[in-house]
């Protein structure tokens, strides 16, 4: 057992707004051992931030922070001044975030972050160390990198960059919060495999926050987990992930577990299916046909013409649920707002039963919205922050003829459901839960009786907790009402779990399109392989491990 | 070795530096192109207005007794004959060579071409002066404001700013006249020296009505920085600056305030619209023989060379502040010319 | 509304305005009932009397009651402001949220347009309508109109375009409802929060801009009381009687100052960002 570089006893964080107090951390405990890497897991609203951040004193004016004991290398961190605490930051204990591109000052150079963070911690510096270091978390042309604003590089090059400011001043303790969640699958994976560099070369303990399993089953050696403000779980990240002792743990693990693992129920519903397009006719005509796609974007004085998608040809079947799945910038999403009309093709056609939506003008378009809808990504968003969830609903109902006689009724039907209750109607959005505001999102693309949903990254800012049920009701409408279902996703486990065909995106063009076992198991193109190798699933983590 | 890479770097940085410059310059150009293009139609909107308006300048220069044969040899000699087109291309042909027209009133057959660069020394004098004072005071205030924010001094400061923007500013100068001037015997409270003649003895001239000017503008400029200086103190770039052990001084130097700038000049460029105004007033008040005291003056004796005049003279300075505005923020966020 | 009212209530500043405003408000509408002197009533006995209790804030050289004056102005002044602001504001937010929305040829022109008015001083564009087109109180409503007008364009104009990408307002376009139900329905109530944080501030400017108009002669002409109209007879008489001068202006300041905290109460009610700072 080794000596604990960081010990934490009865962790109080409180934020204080006008004269209520609100308290976040409930008394958290926490050590990390020397070398060590610590997975702190836990979903949004769980403390896990809050944890690390005031280990740094890094919180708010208006955060409130009281601990029994707070230790870092023996020393008692509790009694330091905000002045003395200035000697440890950076040197001794740094910090990387999740949202590399605002960790820059945007006003400076990458070479200027470096200068003066290394001149300040007294290590060597100038332009040729600089270079050095970029070079050495695989910064590619690093000399021209050195002069570039932050803008002007991508968010993985910034994280990298990041990590080697870190590297500059060898501390030795590392927080890392969320450092991979802004990132796409690939580049994630090239991150924490400098992690695991960054360890073997200072020898540094890394406190690891992430809400992503996989991400900690892959990393770490011992796992923390959160849930509103309270450490529930401490262990070995073996123990936590195949033997996890609180309820709560379980139930993340399983969720985790049962969306990374393609033959839960897929196999039989995906035969089910078959069945009925048999029994439906498999012969019948698609419901979209799109060819030979194109989107522009033009350009302005800002920034140049953008081409989003390129000569894209596919068919959507109806009653099935086709996945569009890419990094961000693979033109997804693009896609899918396309297929809706809300972006008008520069070529190409989509043929909707029989009739080339592609250059409709927007009055033509009107009375056929209704056919088709989209569930949002920002489940915050979806919703207008002055209405009702029951107006919203009603808004929808009145659309499709529902006379006012009846859209009570309907409304409280309509949400009862997608599982929720009458009392959510008279909920403004900011009053419910991301989870609630989706299935409310689902509520109202229904009502309009589409023959087609496109989900834009539907689940991918909600709990894990909450998506598989999200991914479920989903499912359970599709099936109920036989519409078509094009689910967008940068997460490949979401789209084994829930599609029929998988169409992969990469720069605007369409790789390949397939079954969605044909494409897991016998992908055609190089580029398949690299995103599904970059995947780990906690169910293959585990299977690993174990 | 080591010579070589030095030269390739050199290289990357000039070619970056030769591409942010090109940038700027073309922007500018297009900003140039714009405010030519807003003060021809904005001339263009004047002579209109101008033409609109009820009565005739005619009589109003000669009287309401005028005989018709003078007046239709008045319209003759000031090209009111000609259809308003051509008058309109006269007009603004003649600008461009500096001819402004012939003063009916103010300075009776005097071109007011002649009056205006006098004039126009004094009100840019003024301005700049009342520009560079709340700017001053604005930085002090809106900063010392954002860094305690919530204590006494950020609410000192708050109700200060509060109070500056709910002054009239012609009611101030008087405040002002009877405080520091008439009172203590400070400041001069009427009056006007030429900054050519004698700087530091406009500057003591010039402090009542800069002042005047300037404190409802410090007021606006200083409650603009300080929310600014609060939204950027809470950006994560200053949370992570901190992380990596860099100075609170330094970090607000170079991290806060750095950033704030840009938001901050953009509202500073915007309230040209209303520093002006304060201007007219406050000449007037201390007579001060600017562009604002001549056009009250024109305004007063309806003589439409000079309102026409000063009016288009007001509308280019406001494009220049602009302009200038928007090539400072320029330089300094990267993220519009690189 | 009434959690605006009681959220009003707990923030200090902003219930001040509202007390200082409604105050002002009853003092102007209210007051003159209560005074035993109206505003054109002379004595010549007391000619240039200095504050006192039968003459809150004295008499200027006509014998008349310096408040009642005031008061009377106050009304033409809230008047003429508050009718300016209502029309800038209406015009204004049709113009940006139909700019906004559109995008393209519509929200070239339109904001081309408001460049140009934008491009000309406020006060001297006032200054020269009021020359041109006469003293009306009519022309002074155009005018400052005219001046408020592009702010409020340019404000709901950025605005809509921000909110126009909302998932929000592109699930009802995908309803497929019309452009206009949607710029109503969906966007407008979430733009009057910036648009009434800019209406108190525009308010208080206005006020300023007319008395200034009328302070150099240029604006309501006498005998119509103005604020601008006492305040340029208090110069005259300043050495002699000062107390015209200025009370006329503390009581400006003051009616402006409610308005101002009024507005600054109102931006932090309603920006949640700045509600959880502060």
């Amino acid at each position: 057992m080794s000596q604990p570089i960081v010990s934490i006893r009865g962790l109080r964080v409180a934020f204080r707004s006008g004269s209520r107090e609100v308290e976040v951390l409930h008394g958290v405990d926490m050590s990390v051992n020397k070398g060590e890497i610590l997975g702190v897991i836990g979903e949004s609203g769980s403390g896990k931030t809050m944890t690390g951040l005031s280990l740094l004193r890094l919180l708010p004016d208006n955060a409130e922070v009281k601990a029994e004991e707070m230790r870092f290398d023996g020393m008692d961190l509790l009694p330091l001044s905000d002045t003395q605490f200035f000697d440890l930051r950076g040197v001794q204990m740094g910090m990387i975030f999740q949202d590399p591109v605002g960790s820059f000052n945007p006003s400076k150079r990458i070479g200027w972050h470096f200068e003066h963070v290394m001149r300040q911690a007294g290590v060597p510096h100038g332009r040729e160390r600089t270079i050095h270091l970029l070079e050495d978390v695989g910064v590619k042309r690093a000399a021209e990198t050195v002069d570039l604003y932050p803008h002007q590089l991508s968010g993985g090059m910034l994280q990298r960059a990041l990590i080697a400011m870190v590297l500059a001043l060898r501390p030795t303790l590392i927080v890392a919060d969320e450092p991979t969640t802004n990132l796409d699958k690939v580049v994630e994976a090239q991150i924490l495999e400098l992690f695991l560099e960054l360890r073997r070369k200072l020898n540094a303990a890394i406190i690891f926050v992430t809400h992503d399993m996989a991400v900690a089953a892959s990393l770490c050696e011992r796992i923390v987990v959160m849930k509103a403000g309270d450490v529930v779980e401490t262990g070995t990240a073996r123990e936590v992930f195949t033997a996890p002792k609180h309820s709560y743990t379980r139930r993340l693990v399983d969720t985790a577990i049962e969306l990374s693992s393609p033959k839960n129920g897929h196999a039989h519903r995906a035969s089910e299916r078959e069945t009925r397009a048999a029994a439906n006719g498999s012969a019948a005509e698609p419901l979209f046909r799109v060819r030979d796609l194109s989107v522009t974007f033009p350009g302005s004085r800002m920034r140049a013409a953008f081409t989003a998608l390129e000569g894209v040809n596919f068919e959507i079947r109806s009653g099935e649920i086709l996945g569009l799945v890419g990094e961000s910038g693979s033109g997804k999403t693009t896609l899918g707002r396309t297929l809706l009309r809300l972006y008008e093709p520069a070529t190409g056609e989509i043929i909707y039963r029989d009739r080339d939506i592609a250059h409709l003008p927007e009055r033509q378009l009107r009375p056929l919205r209704h056919e088709l809808q989209m569930v949002f990504q920002d489940p915050g968003g979806s919703f207008n922050p002055r209405k009702t969830m029951g107006a919203s609903l009603a808004e929808a109902l009145r659309v499709v003829g529902c006379p006012d006689a009846q859209v009570h009724d309907q409304t409280v039907a309509l949400l009862e459901r997608v599982g929720l209750t009458a009392t959510h109607a008279g909920r403004y959005a900011h009053e419910l839960s991301g989870g609630q505001l989706q299935r409310a999102a689902i509520a109202r693309a229904i009502a309009l009786k589409p023959s087609m949903i496109v989900a834009d990254e539907a689940v991918s800012k909600l709990d894990v907790s909450v998506r598989a049920g999200i991914l479920d009701l989903f499912e359970d409408i599709q099936a109920e009402t036989g519409m078509a279902m094009v689910f967008i996703t940068h997460d490949l486990d979401a789209a084994r779990f829930i599609c029929d065909r998988i169409a992969i995106l990469f720069h605007g063009k369409l790789l390949e399109i397939g079954p969605t076992e044909q494409v897991f198991d016998s992908p055609t193109h190089s580029y398949t392989r690299t995103l599904l190798a970059s995947q780990g699933s906690l169910a293959k983590l585990i299977g690993a491990s174990v | 070795m080591v010579a070589v890479t030095e030269t390739a770097d050199q290289a990357t940085v000039r070619q970056a530096g030769r591409k942010s410059l090109a940038a700027l310059a073309a922007g500018l150009a297009t900003k140039l192109i714009g405010a030519v293009a807003v003060l021809i139609v904005g001339t263009l909107v004047i002579f209109l207005t101008m033409k609109a308006a009820p009565g005739d300048p005619a009589l109003a220069a000669l009287g309401e007794q005028a005989t018709p044969q003078a007046v239709a040899a008045f319209r003759v000699q000031h090209g009111l004959d000609a259809p308003v087109y051509a008058q309109y291309l006269s007009w603004l042909g003649g600008i461009v060579q500096g001819d402004f027209g012939t003063s009916l009133a103010v300075a009776s057959g005097m071109p007011v071409g002649d009056l205006l660069p006098s004039k126009l020394l004094a009100t840019v004098f003024i301005g700049l002066y009342a520009l560079t004072l709340a700017i001053v005071i604005s930085l002090v205030l809106g900063s010392v404001a954002a860094r305690n924010r919530g204590g006494t001094v950020d609410m000192l400061a708050t109700s200060l700013a509060v109070f500056g923007i709910s002054m009239p500013d012609f009611w101030l100068s008087y405040v002002l006249i009877f405080g520091l001037g008439l009172s203590l015997q400070l400041f001069p409270t009427y009056g006007y020296v030429s900054p050519v003649v004698d700087l530091p003895a406009a500057l003591y001239a010039g402090f009542l009505p800069a002042l005047a000017i300037a404190a409802p503008m410090a007021a606006v400029f200083s409650r603009t920085l300080r929310a600014v200086l609060i939204e950027t103190m809470s950006r994560s770039y200053a949370t992570a600056a901190r992380s990596f052990g860099l100075r609170e001084g330094f970090i607000f130097i170079h991290f806060v305030l750095r950033n704030a700038l840009v938001p901050y000049l953009t509202v500073v460029g915007l309230q040209i619209r209303y520093i002006l105004g304060g201007v007219v007033v406050v000449e007037r008040i201390f007579g001060i023989p600017g562009v604002g005291s001549l056009m009250v003056d024109g305004a007063f004796a309806r003589d439409f060379p000079v309102l026409q005049t000063c009016t288009v003279v007001f509308l280019a300075i406001v494009l220049v502040v602009n302009m200038l505005t928007d090539l400072v923020c320029m330089l300094l966020d990267p993220r519009r010319t690189s | 509304m009434p959690r605006l009212l009681s959220g009003f209530l707990r923030h200090r500043t902003g219930a001040a305005g509202l007390f200082i405003t409604l105050f002002v408000l009853a003092a102007v509408f209210i007051g003159p009932s209560l005074l035993p002197f109206g505003p054109e009533d002379m004595d010549f006995m007391a000619t240039l009397a200095p504050p006192s209790l039968s003459h809150w804030f004295g008499t200027d050289s006509f014998g008349r009651d310096v408040l009642a004056r005031v008061l009377a102005g106050g009304q033409v002044s809230i008047f003429i402001s508050a009718a300016s602001v209502i029309l800038a504001t209406s015009v204004g937010c049709t113009m940006g949220i139909v700019a906004g929305y559109h995008g393209g040829w519509a929200d070239a022109s339109l904001m081309r347009i408001v460049d140009l008015l934008f491009a000309f001083p406020a006060f001297i564009l006032a200054m020269l309508l009021m020359v041109l087109f006469g003293f009306s109180t009519l022309n002074i409503v155009l005018a400052l109109a005219l001046v408020y007008l592009p702010i409020f364009a340019r404000i709901s104009r950025n605005t809509t375009m921000l909110i126009r990408e909302e998932p929000f307002v592109q699930a009802s376009r995908l309803m497929g409802r019309r452009p206009l139900a949607i710029m109503f329905t969906q966007i407008l109530p979430n733009i009057t929060a910036p648009i009434m944080v800019q209406a108190s501030v525009a308010l208080a400017f206005a006020i300023i801009l007319e008395a200034g108009l009328s302070f150099i002669g240029l604006g309501v002409q006498p005998p119509t009381p103005s604020l601008g109209g006492i305040m340029a007879d208090g110069r005259e008489y300043f050495g002699r009687a000062p107390w015209v001068l200025t009370l006329s202006g503390s009581a400006i300041a003051f009616a402006l100052l409610g308005i101002n905290l009024l507005g600054d109460g109102i931006r932090d009610m309603t920006d949640p960002r700045l509600k959880e700072r502060i």
